[in-house]
């Protein structure tokens, strides 16, 4: 009975997202459709997609552990979530103008419009490509977990992981980006109203109400209430004052330059919508996060659930309610995984092919669709094939590379604001906060101790700006480089076709 | 059925209306958008 209930519930979502998807053909076969679905999506469509983009199906597994392990520290994540709306906010003007004049897709694009380097485009392709590869990999592993906590164990790992991500591929390969959008759109709503009525129904059912919940983890451990401070206790586990805060600041900085992310932008049917956006996402994004990170640090007060993996103490304490409780949690699981693994795998073959082939060819946009969808392919059973190894040491030293994406920033939002900036500066201030990155990423744990805790990509990023600043002004600026400025200030922001509300 | 009966009803709600609205506005959206590109490409 209980299994017949949870497959009937899976079923039925996965049958809604199918036709959804697949009754909305592409308006045309060309790579400007595929790659940002026309720039036609509209307020809602562009939230939408923010939010399924944003919230990961491994969070209800990775922070879950974090809230039962360290406490209120999770609630990080909704800072950064509202810190990365504001870089959103304050790039996205510019870089939409800029992409709608000039045909712009993906950061390296931008960046060789600015810089005028081709060269720096392929790298920022590439190296975007391999720090956010992991992600998949951590995706497809929440999505085979999900599977088969749904069916109680009679779907096996890999099986489960493999029907997913037959799922995500099939709909990039018909549709590109517009397919996605359509997806995450789908997705937005199991988030909105799935997604709260779950934590919040839990929270009162098991705990008696969000307040119960804060008392009883009180009175087991007062500290899982207090953010790591100089003075902030924690045993000798202290990481130092500047943990919490460095991960806030790290994560809004590098949170909308992910290609999977920044790609939203371009897909906007004008600036206006992509304003309106920027009013709705932050509330329904805020509402969100406090109600699962609360309910993530709850958990902690019971232990007994932790098991053998405290990743899964979430999921086996909402587990206790019933089977559509079940259903409800692993939807959200897979709703997570799929929202972003669709997202990266369309933008990675996309920046693949317009930043790595179509700047040395000169193949059509019937072809570079062609070779974008093969590209979706390759990456996405790629992906597939690796989570099912025994992974090695070298994804999880990778993996902890995301530090290595906010070194794109400087070059992006000097970029935007300040002509100074050449191809040199962004070179050897990329080039720098990269290597710089590495060098902790290898030698420190996920914070330096040192430096009270704070993020070595941080440090990083410092000397990136530094760099930046002083090659610009001892290097000449790019010719021509004020008639962008202008461009993206006075473009016409409601150019777009404004199509898709 | 297993568990908690209340909690699992609002459950079942939020998920049968969040698949409704989604597949409801979506359409309807999309629909408007593709009757957009048929005027346009007249």
């Amino acid at each position: 009975m209980n299994l017949a209930i949870t497959l009937s519930m899976i079923a039925i979502y996965v049958a809604g997202l199918i036709y959804l998807v697949y009754r909305n053909p592409l308006p045309k076969q060309d790579f400007e459709e595929f790659a940002v679905g026309g720039r036609s999506f509209g307020w809602a469509f562009i939230t939408m997609t923010i939010i399924g983009t944003w919230y990961a199906g491994s969070m209800y597994v990775g922070w879950a552990q974090m809230g039962v392990e360290q406490g209120i520290v999770v609630t990080y994540v909704m800072f950064y979530t509202l810190g990365g709306l504001y870089v959103l906010y304050v790039i996205a003007g510019p870089l939409w103008k800029l992409g709608k004049k000039y045909g712009i897709k993906t950061m390296g694009h931008y960046f060789e419009l600015r810089y005028k380097s081709r060269s720096l485009r392929t790298f920022t392709g590439f190296v975007s490509l391999l720090i956010e590869f992991p992600w998949v990999v951590t995706e497809l592993l929440a999505a085979g977990y999900a599977m088969q906590a749904i069916s109680y164990g009679k779907i096996p790992f890999n099986l489960g992981m493999t029907i997913i991500a037959v799922i995500f591929i099939a709909y990039i390969v018909f549709a590109g980006m517009r397919a996605v959008i359509i997806a995450d759109f789908y997705q937005g709503w199991m988030y909105i109203i799935g997604g709260v009525a779950m934590f919040l129904a839990a929270g009162y059912a098991i705990f008696g109400g969000y307040r119960g919940m804060f008392m009883e983890v009180r009175n087991l451990n007062a500290e899982f209430l207090t953010v790591p401070g100089p003075s902030a206790g924690w045993g000798g586990d202290v990481p130092g004052a500047l943990f919490w805060p460095s991960l806030i600041l790290m994560g809004a900085i590098g949170a909308y330059m992910w290609p999977s992310l920044i790609a939203r932008i371009f897909a906007a049917s004008s600036t206006k919508e992509l304003k309106a956006s920027s009013r709705f996402t932050p509330l329904v994004a805020v509402a969100f996060t406090l109600v699962i990170t609360f309910f993530f640090v709850g958990t902690a007060a019971r232990p007994e659930f932790k098991g053998e993996d405290s990743a899964y103490a979430v999921v086996n304490l909402l587990s206790t309610l019933g089977p559509v409780a079940v259903a409800v949690i692993c939807i959200l699981i897979l709703n997570g995984s799929l929202s972003m693994m669709d997202s990266m795998v369309s933008t990675w073959s996309i920046v693949f092919v317009n930043d790595c082939v179509a700047p040395y060819s000169k193949v059509t946009s019937k072809g570079l669709t062609n070779i974008s969808r093969i590209s979706a392919l390759v990456i996405g059973f790629g992906g597939l094939i690796i989570s099912m190894q025994e992974l090695p040491t070298i994804i999880q030293l990778v993996i902890r590379m995301y530090q290595g994406i906010v070194q794109f920033f400087p070059a992006v939002i000097l970029g935007i604001f300040w002509k100074r900036g050449n191809k040199w500066s962004a070179w050897s201030a990329t080039l720098v906060g990269l290597i710089i990155t590495g060098i902790f990423s290898f030698t420190q744990p996920d914070f330096v101790p040192a430096l009270h805790g704070m993020q070595g990509g941080l440090v990083a990023l410092a000397a990136n700006f530094l760099v930046y600043v002083v090659v610009a002004l001892v290097t000449k600026p790019v010719p021509g480089v004020e008639q962008l400025f202008v461009d993206a200030k006075t473009a016409d922001s409601d150019l777009g076709q404004e199509l898709i509300r | 059925m297993e568990g908690n009966i209340g909690v699992q009803i609002i459950l079942l709600c939020a998920y049968a209306i969040s698949i409704i609205l989604a597949i409801t506005f979506g359409s309807r959206i999309l629909r408007k958008a593709k009757e957009e590109i048929d005027k346009s490409s007249e």
